[in-house]
């Protein structure tokens, strides 16, 4: 049995009415401890703060599949979690063949995939915003 | 210039008021204008000298100046077509922000995502066309009414609006706020808001402006999330930060001084 940290330094990120919220109390349990800071997924911002911050060891989601939930939608920049050391767990017991190990890879490809998209979204921006601006000051201008 | 007087004085207020709350919590003075610090008591005390402090200001300008403060203020609601003004503002400020906020959402700068509970949700939806008559209207008498009017009797026109958009555009950054890169985002909205006072002198147009700009913005917050880079479309409450902010709110001044007779 792993010994799990106190709530200053183990967070769970998880829905307080989410099915999986069982899973992960009896996860915590059966790893040493059931006290924990809990956040919803919506609340993922506070915990990215608090794990840059640094003094956060482990960060524990439902499953895999809810932590790149996170990754896509930037709630959290995962490179500096690794960096800052925190480790993190899943308490879905199906998420046991995600390696850890897998993350950088995972990161390096997201991040090349969004300075692709980022391109795209600052050339789209730019031609819809001017087209926004003029259709305004048109719209004025003949109605003045 | 007995304006700007009036208005430095609002920040010394704040700060002896912050200064005997910290005390009376049992903490150390500090220069910078941040309430942070105080237990939740105290916080609601220091908000209302914010209040009182602005309160003061508006009632004691008319006063020095030897009019009462409701004919003072009166006389920039003007009856008659000119209510219609208002209309005209707050429809220009939207279809403005709509257009953007579409633009954005289409090209992936902006995400829609519900970002509260269901009450928090309400909450903030529910307050937000208050809170933006009311931050407008007290915005407007304070930095229009009093300052660019007492400006624009003292000193010539390009020299009284420059004044009056810096003036305004410091004032959101005498506390501690997260981010300074929106201050020139701050000085083309002033820069609208004088240009509105400007040609009408009259409030109606400009709180129009201010007031849809405001409603736009915190009625959208809960519900989107900035996807885009912030030089281009902002972030938070400042899409009028970024460059096409900017450069909409430089349009939008256009607009106002083409409509109002300012330019042939």
């Amino acid at each position: 049995m792993s010994v799990v940290p106190g709530p200053a330094e183990l967070l769970v990120v998880c829905d307080p009415h989410s099915p999986a919220r069982a899973a992960v109390e009896t996860y915590l349990q059966e790893n040493g401890s059931a006290a924990a800071a809990w956040y919803a997924a919506r609340d993922v911002d506070d915990v990215d703060r608090r794990v840059r911050a640094g003094g956060v060891r482990v960060v524990v989601f439902p499953s895999a599949a809810e932590l790149l939930d996170v990754v896509w939608t930037d709630g959290i920049a995962l490179d500096a979690w690794l960096a800052a050391g925190a480790r993190i767990v899943f308490a879905d017991t199906t998420s046991s063949d995600f390696s850890a190990a897998c993350l950088p890879l995972i990161w390096t490809s997201w991040q090349r995939w969004r300075r692709r998209r980022r391109r795209q979204q600052v050339v789209a921006g730019l031609i819809l915003s001017a087209v926004a601006v003029a259709g305004a000051f048109t719209l004025l201008l003949v109605c003045r | 210039m007995c304006a700007l007087a009036l208005l430095a004085l609002i920040p010394v207020a704040l700060w002896l008021a912050q200064t005997v709350l910290l005390r009376v919590a049992g903490l150390p003075a500090q220069w910078q204008l941040s309430s942070r610090a105080l237990p939740r008591g105290l916080k609601r005390i220091n908000r209302a000298a914010g209040y009182v402090a602005i309160a003061a200001a508006l009632l004691a300008y008319p006063l020095l100046r030897g009019f009462s403060p409701l004919g003072y203020y009166a006389a920039f609601f003007p009856a008659g077509r000119r209510p219609v003004e208002l209309a005209h503002g707050f429809f220009a400020a939207f279809l403005y922000l709509s257009l953007l906020y579409l633009a954005w959402t289409v090209s992936g700068n902006v995400r829609f995502e519900i970002r509260h509970d269901a009450r928090r949700l309400l909450r903030r939806v529910a307050s937000a066309p208050l809170a933006a008559v009311a931050i407008a209207l007290v915005e407007e008498l304070l930095f229009r009414a009093m300052l660019l009017n007492g400006l624009l009797a003292s000193m010539r026109p390009g020299l009284a609006l420059t004044t009056g958009v810096f003036v305004f555009a410091a004032a959101h950054y005498i506390r501690g706020v997260k981010r300074y890169w929106t201050f020139f985002g701050h000085l083309a909205l002033g820069t609208l808001f004088c240009v509105a006072f400007y040609y009408t002198r009259a409030l109606w147009l400009p709180l129009g402006l201010h007031a849809a700009g405001i409603l736009v913005l915190s009625a959208a917050r809960p519900f989107i999330r900035y996807t885009g880079p912030a030089w281009l479309v902002g972030a938070s409450i400042f899409p009028y930060a970024g460059a096409v902010g900017i450069v909409a709110l430089l349009a939008l001044a256009l607009n106002v001084a083409l409509s109002y007779g300012g330019l042939p």
